[in-house]
């Protein structure tokens, strides 16, 4: 039986290796390849399913039409180009009113390939910004210079360990034997989340602040390092730029203003400082979650000043963890700088909608208005905040192109659905952001049924639309294969690499550090780390200084409760979790409320509730979780319309303040009983 | 070389990759998981941590399931340790339901057999670790050699005591968290949220054993009676009666045409050896009743019948103890054995059984209402009252016609012995999951 190395390229800190074996053309087992020290243990549930996944009954394997009763019906490729022949060949006059939005689904060098089919095309309209990290990525540049931490496993050596509103055990479940073997070994673990969540277990202090005021919880533990003693002076003299104008900052910031603004024990808040002062060397891991506030860089840029002052960088088992970005060495440009829309525009694409505020952008363009889309890899009719609005927009386009593995409500919307490949099913190369290898994904088994990869189907639309083959390769791999591995080697070829190095497993990306920032040099403008930012002040308009505001969407009346979104370990966003064998693992679509919190509202676990607000609302099934913060309702992120609709009906198109993210957590709900 | 599985709730997410890999390593064999989570505190209660355990088969060293399976489909590999079922020699009875404490054992309806954790022996042979093991993320799952069953920790909540030796050694939980806040006020809310198992024994279920056993208890005390002096047997009822429950207890098997197979472990299984006295029992009686003995042999094969009967009532009685019952002491009012007697007294006109066996059914049918009216359960009165009223005062009062006292006795009797199938309960890790949060909110 031939066993293949490949590894999981889905939006998920982990990008796992996996073996893969294949008995007659079928994939029949995954199992763990211990050459990525991150993940030996092998992938999660949602990794394990994939054999379910990709031979589920309900995966699209031919074009699908719409038809005028409303349905899909299945037509052939001919037919399928012939359409987007008739309906996207007129746009090339005015290419603009082409939409092309892509998603997070799945990573790989390829991807780039339709941007540039597009210019190829004529030019068309896309976002920038992006839904996940930019708040954190761009706080993280601003003071640090670039996003590099540790490698994952240092994560041993601490012997304090900050769990900031990450939920490690459900969204990087292979973090937790790093946790493990710390605490293990003796460290201690404080985790900091409104939600007692799986890692909370792990804690041996653990703090519930109210959602979005984490601001000022870090502007306090600054106060008492300031005051105590906790600041390593020499690592602030010689490496730390504006640390006068933090003190002075942070000064107003008592724990007593902390804990009345964060609704937390101010005894909690100096036992925090003081392992902060004393233990050493400790690790702050943010989560992504608490950078979608409107409040939410400069939230960041307040947590990450605690490691600086404290002297946590460049040392073994200290840092800040949040993005690694060692593998984006295909591009001369990072994140997130390369989500921000250009100075000058170009005049062939379109940077002009933000994917945070995709629905109301995409009706709000004019010279030319919007009329047709395109999206691959993505959801956004679950996926981006306020989805009423998002679909009102889809809605009013009058042609739909989308390429999906199954009909998510996205494509349920479409004029044309195309099937998509899976990661088994063509050959690319994928970076990830927690560890640093450079993976390959090798073709595994034949796509199945009619489907192509996205690169083949661009191809065969550029023939169709007259490119011819000689412009076509100058964007796309030529159609098999080899056409795929000689596009790969081209990109690789500058590091120095061929495809051939990556089969037998993972490759360290080159300069990967073992320790980030090791030998001190920042590629900040100074040099230095910044927590004082005049790029901060320049770019965003925000205090050159970390400082603490409400978040813009606050409690206006008093039944008014906040709403979290989180993920689960049963998906990646909207993939997985409908898997009939992930089904029965918890995660339901439900609303988690705290009892008392019920109580005031006359209802019971189990009850039908309505929870809305003036975008949207849902009705779901009320379960009690007594580990909740008061005031704080949870739904899960990631479900659709065929389980009750997506959470996002209920988030704004709102901006963080820095990096154009969205800040889909200023959400705030009311919940009532439904009459049955 | 014996294995036992190791297990670290400290480490345990709670994730489930455990239970997706063995459906990838089982496939279409499994037709329902075979490994399940059990959460400690799902509903986060602040007072208490909060862990899960990963579990499926124990693969016990005294498995309870192969002492119980009266078909002889459970082996146990001596190389391995593993305790594995034969599908194909599984009648479907779910008597190896009952009786494992673990809930390993799984009754599939699509395939009218048991299913269960194989330890992955194919794996174990080629000197991989089971699916499960090998597919932890986290290394909360282990296989080490097997060790002292005293240095196994046993003692986890969660896992169902009992002398049966599992082969899985827990390592202790420790709950971080220096101190808990007590939350008292929280306490209030937990009648919303405890999720009691699903009992495996209802009495929708299992219908047809309520009536085999009740048509089993008529016929040994109408046997014994005929032994006693009392009235004859007559052919006709007693033959179509007996063959009615045995095709009643052949019908509610995953495969009835396997039914034969039940007589195959007689040297464990209490259900083995009452369907063993049963066949006796009504074997003798049909011949007794049908061919002409002379005299000689007909009066012992009469007693020996009635010893048979008896005996037979006292093994129905016996293999219901794999299962816990709702009240804490064993002796119960609707044991059959008992019924019989009050019934045999009834029909064979002996004071002694009337008062005697019917008091001691009578003080233990009230005790067992007053123990469910204070453990908080229905003891549904209204009910009871008709079953004394039925089964106690009618035959009381109809001494003289033995044949309708007799007859409200078992319409008496089949109340009683409904509300014992409601009654009946097995353990299972997700019951001990609740009893320790009762225990310690």
């Amino acid at each position: 039986m031939p066993v293949v190395t490949t590894a999981c390229p889905r939006n998920c800190y982990s990008t796992c290796a996996m073996k893969v074996t294949v008995e007659g053309g079928r994939i029949t087992a995954l199992d763990a390849h211990p050459g990525n020290r991150a993940t030996p243990e092998g992938p999660c549930l949602k990794g394990l399913s994939y054999v379910e996944r990709i031979y589920h009954p309900d995966r699209i394997l031919h074009p699908l039409r719409r038809c005028a009763s409303g349905g899909f019906e299945q037509v052939s490729w001919d037919e399928a180009l012939d359409l987007m022949v008739e309906r996207l060949g007129p746009l090339r006059s005015e290419p603009q009113s082409l939409l092309h939005y892509n998603g997070s689904g799945t990573k790989g060098l390829l991807n780039g390939c339709s941007m540039a089919f597009w210019r190829l095309f004529g030019g068309c309209t896309t976002t920038y910004g992006d839904l996940c990290w930019p708040a954190g990525l761009e706080a993280t540049r601003l003071t640090l210079g670039d996003n590099l931490h540790n490698a994952p496993w240092d994560l041993a050596n601490a012997r304090l360990l900050v769990f900031w509103g990450k939920n490690a055990a459900e969204t990087n479940l292979h973090q937790m034997r790093f946790v493990d073997q710390a605490v293990e070994a003796g460290a201690s673990c404080v985790v900091i989340d409104p939600r007692r969540t799986p890692t909370a277990e792990k804690a041996d202090l653990f703090l519930q602040p109210r959602p979005g005021t984490d601001g000022a919880l870090a502007l306090a533990l600054g106060h008492l390092l300031v005051r105590e003693g906790g600041v390593d002076e020499a690592f602030v003299n010689e490496h730390v730029k504006g640390f006068e104008a933090y003190a002075e900052r942070v000064a107003a910031w008592t724990p007593t203003r902390a804990a009345e603004v964060c609704g937390v024990p101010e005894a909690q808040i100096r036992e925090l400082a003081r392992r902060m002062a004393s233990i050493r060397p400790m690790t702050i891991v943010p989560g992504f979650g608490m950078q979608r506030y409107t409040n939410a860089g400069q939230t960041f840029r307040a947590l990450l000043a605690l490691a600086v002052i404290t002297g946590n960088l460049g040392l073994s088992g200290g840092g800040w963890q949040y993005a690694n970005l060692a593998t984006q060495v295909f591009s001369p440009v990072r994140d997130p700088l390369d989500f921000f829309p250009p100075e000058k525009p170009d005049g062939v694409v379109r940077v002009s909608v933000s994917t945070a505020r995709l629905g109301q952008d995409m009706l709000a363009q004019q010279d030319p208005p919007l009329r047709a889309a395109w999206v691959e890899r993505g959801n956004p009719l679950s996926q981006n905040p306020d989805t009423n609005r998002v679909r009102e927009a889809f809605r009013r386009l009058a042609f739909r192109v989308v390429v999906e593995e199954r009909l998510t409500d996205t494509a349920k919307e479409a004029d044309l659905v195309l099937p998509a490949k899976t990661f088994f099913e063509q050959t690319d190369v994928i970076g990830a952001y927690w560890h640093g290898y450079l993976q390959l994904r090798p073709k595994v088994i034949e796509p199945p049924g009619e489907v192509k990869p996205e690169t083949e189907i661009l191809w065969a639309l550029g023939q169709r639309l007259g490119i011819d083959e000689t412009t076509l390769r100058t964007v796309l791999p030529e159609p098999g294969e080899a056409g795929v591995e000689a596009w790969l080697n081209r990109r690789l070829a500058p590091l120095g690499l061929v495809l051939d190095d990556l089969r037998e497993g993972p490759v360290p990306a080159p300069g990967m550090p073992e320790v980030a920032w090791a030998d001190r040099r920042f590629s900040t403008p100074s040099g230095k780390v910044e927590i004082w930012s005049d790029e901060a002040a320049a770019r965003w308009g925000v205090d050159p200084v970390a400082d603490f505001r409400e978040p813009e969407e606050w409690a206006s009346e008093p039944d008014q409760l906040h709403l979290l979104t989180p993920n689960t370990k049963n998906s990646i966003h909207s993939q997985f979790h409908m898997l009939p064998s992930l089904r029965g693992l918890g995660a339901e679509h439900a609303i988690f409320l705290h009892p008392e919190d019920a109580e005031a509202r006359g209802l019971r676990h189990g009850d039908r509730v309505r929870i809305f607000n003036s975008r949207g609302e849902l009705v779901l099934p009320l379960r009690l979780d007594f580990g909740l913060r008061r005031g704080v309702v949870v739904a899960y992120n990631g479900f659709g319309e065929e389980d009750g609709g997506s959470v996002n009906r209920l988030s704004l198109g709102r901006e963080t303040d820095l990096g154009h993210g969205a800040a889909f957590h200023d959400c705030w709900v009311k919940v009532e009983g439904v009459r049955p | 070389m014996s294995w036992q599985f190791t297990f670290d709730p400290n480490r345990c997410t709670g994730c489930g990759a455990c239970v997706v890999g063995c459906r990838l390593e089982h496939g279409e064999r499994q037709t329902q998981a075979w490994r399940r989570i059990h959460t400690f505190n799902p509903m986060r209660h602040p007072a208490l941590p909060l862990f899960h355990l990963s579990l499926a088969c124990h693969h016990c060293e005294d498995p309870a399931c192969l002492r119980a399976c009266p078909a002889d489909a459970y082996t146990q590999d001596p190389a391995t340790g593993a305790v594995v079922i034969h599908p194909e020699r599984c009648m479907g009875c779910r008597f190896c339901t009952w009786a494992c404490p673990h809930d390993a054992p799984k009754f599939s309806a699509s395939t009218g057999t048991i299913e269960k954790c194989t330890f992955c022996d194919q794996r174990l042979a080629e000197g991989l670790e089971p699916a499960c093991v090998a597919r932890c993320p986290v290394e909360a799952l282990g296989l080490e050699t097997r060790g002292p069953v005293e240095e196994r920790n046993h003692a986890q909540a969660g896992l169902p005591p009992s002398a049966l030796r599992p082969a899985i050694r827990f390592v202790p939980h420790r709950d971080r968290l220096p101190e808990r806040p007590s939350a008292k006020g929280l306490n209030r809310f937990l009648d919303q949220v405890l999720a009691w198992p699903e009992a495996k024994i209802t009495l929708r279920g299992e219908w047809a054993l309520l009536l085999f056993t009740l048509t089993l208890q008529a016929l040994a005390a109408w046997w014994v009676a005929m032994a006693a002096g009392g009235p004859e047997v007559r052919p006709l009822p007693f033959l179509t009666a007996g063959a009615v429950a045995l095709a009643l207890s052949a019908a509610h098997l995953g495969h009835p045409e396997r039914a034969w197979r039940a007589v195959l472990n007689v040297r464990t299984s209490w259900l083995s050896r009452e369907v063993l006295l049963v066949s006796a029992f009504l074997g003798l009686g049909a011949t007794v009743l049908l061919l002409p003995l002379p005299e000689a042999l007909r009066n012992p094969a009469v007693r020996i019948g009635a010893i048979l009967g008896f005996t037979s009532l006292w093994a129905v009685d016996r293999l219901y103890r794999v299962a816990l019952k709702a009240k804490p002491w064993n002796l119960h009012s609707a044991r059959v054995l008992l019924g019989g007697h009050v019934l045999l007294g009834v029909l064979a006109g002996l004071p002694i059984l009337i008062w005697g066996a019917g008091g001691l059914k009578l003080a233990l049918y009230v005790a067992r209402k007053v123990h469910f009216a204070r453990a908080g359960r229905n003891p549904r009165w209204a009910l009871s009252a008709l079953r004394v009223a039925v089964g106690f005062l009618s035959p009381a009062l109809l001494l003289d016609q033995p044949w309708l006292a007799a007859a409200a006795l078992m319409a008496g009797d089949l109340v009683d012995r409904a509300e014992y199938y409601d009654e009946l309960e097995t353990d299972s890790p997700d019951r001990r999951m609740v009893l320790a949060i009762l225990e310690k909110r």
